[in-house]
């Protein structure tokens, strides 16, 4: 009976494997690759049953009841091939057209702070992530950020970002080229370290928050890749062209900084920029991102460029002297707003004002996790601190130096889920500090 | 501008200097020689394991089936500027490991 089904299983593998070929051979549903490492795996199995049969004696001549040797052997070996026959199975059905490569992941976090001068609140998020591969040089990515808050005037809403909505086709093993809505690689926080899964602290470094003054997702087109150099390291690049940040000159309060959301442009000039990465060690990456933008929307009057730029380094290794991994983290950028002025007849009633937005920030951030001990608890535990600081021009709407020292420990439940603990202290030359105390649990999906 | 240009720099060469002073590597993950690997003579489980614990923790085989992993993979080789030949080598192994 069982050969009976492993004989009726190979047969309608084979019939599978059958149908591959006969789709058409500009649309194949199974990779070259693929289809040849199924054909290996069936030759094994073939390889497989005819030992057995070759072991096991003609029914005719078989004992009544075989040994029990030979029957625990057969039933192993028996085993193992009905389950590789079913992981095959899961292989061919999974490469149908429509289901093939198809993944839900994302991330999540819940957590509580206790900020001065707000009132302590819980706050919760999750951010699905569609992948999509239809083909193996196609790739189509869409992720969204789903949010809920309440305002002072007691108004409850739910927030629907979306955050990457692009496709992306490999043209050979250094390039790649796309387009659509995407994580502008300006520094490496927001295409690396802001999951919540990821990032070692519960809130974002300045600079790469909201009302921060790095990009974050842009609408364009983008090229990228990376090549190897030397003898261990490689070189990354990514070029782009999109609608770029949008000058705000209406708001009192921020006239004159980037609104990096201008999903659909308010100007004819558009950004251009990207960044180089250098990897002298895998351990090691350092990087420079620059962008090039008119920023006025159409009406301003004048054109406003805006010139942004950013250095980063990202040091990551277990060092056995110290008995676990060092983190270091490291970025800085720099924004400048040509000079304009806003409100030039006074209508809006904070004007004419004139002034060149220079502004700048960064963070560095140093974690150690003790991997190499022997107790399984302290294995898990990592140690953070991290400075960051914003410098807006105080004669400007909006103008604040800010710096923040942080302080958190990290408790890896498993190694895409963590439980945060962490003390902010906060200094702000004009507005009053806020110090808080977080804690989050975040997941990636 | 020049200023800027300056202290773009500075900072620069100050972060790759930060990178150069820390401690020796550990033997086991980085000997001179094994420094010297290249992506080409690297193994997929030596390629998996530089590229993703640069950034967060390594998620284990079996968290995606096989088919999963090669669009993850493939979705990584865009945040983390991977090669072709890394991603390739990168994907055989979690799928050998699934």
């Amino acid at each position: 009976m069982r050969h009976a089904v492993l004989i009726l299983s190979i047969v309608f593998l084979a019939r599978s494997l059958a149908g591959g070929q006969d789709a058409p051979a500009t649309q194949p549903t199974v990779s070259r690759q693929e289809y040849e490492q199924l054909l290996r795996r069936q030759e094994r199995m073939q390889q497989e049953i005819d030992r057995l049969k070759a072991e096991r004696p003609e029914p005719t001549t078989r004992p009544a009841t075989p040994t029990p040797e030979s029957e625990a052997v057969t039933h192993q070996d028996l085993d193992d091939l009905e389950k590789e026959i079913s992981r095959i199975g899961d292989q061919v059905h999974s490469a149908l057209p429509g289901s093939e490569h198809l993944v839900i992941a994302g991330d999540a976090a819940i957590g509580f702070v206790n900020q001065q001068k707000t009132n302590s609140t819980f706050f919760a998020g999750v951010s699905p992530l569609f992948l999509w591969e239809p083909t193996d040089r196609l790739l189509f990515e869409t992720a969204f950020d789903v949010n809920i808050s309440t305002d002072t005037d007691n108004n409850s809403s739910t927030s629907f970002d979306l955050t990457i909505a692009d496709a992306s086709f490999v043209v050979n093993d250094w390039l790649i080229v796309g387009g659509g809505l995407f994580v502008v690689p300006f520094g490496q926080y927001h295409n690396h370290f802001d999951p919540p899964w990821i990032n070692k602290l519960p809130d974002d470094p300045l600079v790469f928050s909201d009302g921060g003054i790095a990009s974050s997702s842009e609408v364009g087109i983008f090229a990228r890749g990376a090549v190897g150099v030397f003898e261990s390291s490689k070189l990354t690049y990514d070029l782009y062209l999109t609608n770029g940040p949008n000058l705000i000159v209406k708001d009192p309060a921020a006239a004159g900084s980037l609104n990096f959301q201008d999903f659909t442009d308010l100007n004819n000039g558009k950004a251009v920029g990207g960044r180089i990465g250098f990897l002298p060690m895998p351990s090691l990456e350092v990087g420079y991102s620059a962008q090039f933008a008119q920023t006025a929307p159409s009406g301003f009057g004048r054109n406003v460029d805006a010139f942004l730029q950013a250095v980063d380094a990202n040091f990551v290794r277990e060092i056995r002297p110290i008995g676990g991994v060092l983190t270091l983290r490291a970025e800085w950028v720099f924004t400048d707003v040509s000079r304009a002025t806003y409100d030039p007849n006074g209508k809006l009633g904070f004007g004419p004002i004139s002034f060149g937005n220079y502004r700048h920030g960064g963070y560095f951030l140093a974690a150690y996790r003790p991997t190499l001990s022997s107790n399984a608890y302290l294995r898990n535990l990592e140690f953070v601190v991290r400075y960051d600081m914003q410098h807006v021009p105080l004669a400007a709407p909006g103008g604040e130096h800010e710096q923040r020292w942080a302080l958190g420990v990290d408790y890896w439940v498993t190694p895409s889920a963590v439980l945060k603990l962490a003390y902010e202290i906060d200094d702000k030359k004009l507005g009053p500090d806020q110090n808080a105390f977080f804690v989050q649990f975040g997941i990636g999906l | 501008m020049f200023k800027q240009i300056c202290s773009t720099v500075a900072a620069t060469l100050m972060m790759i200097a930060a990178g150069c002073g820390t401690p020796p590597p550990a033997p086991d993950h980085a000997s001179p020689a094994a420094a010297r690997q290249t992506a080409a003579s690297k193994g997929g489980a030596e390629l998996w394991a530089d590229n993703c614990s640069r950034c967060h923790n390594i998620r284990p085989p079996q968290s995606y089936s096989d088919a999963q992993w090669q669009a993850v993979v493939h979705h990584m080789r865009l945040r983390a500027d991977l090669t072709g030949e890394e991603t390739r080598k990168i994907t055989e192994f979690l799928q050998a490991s699934h």
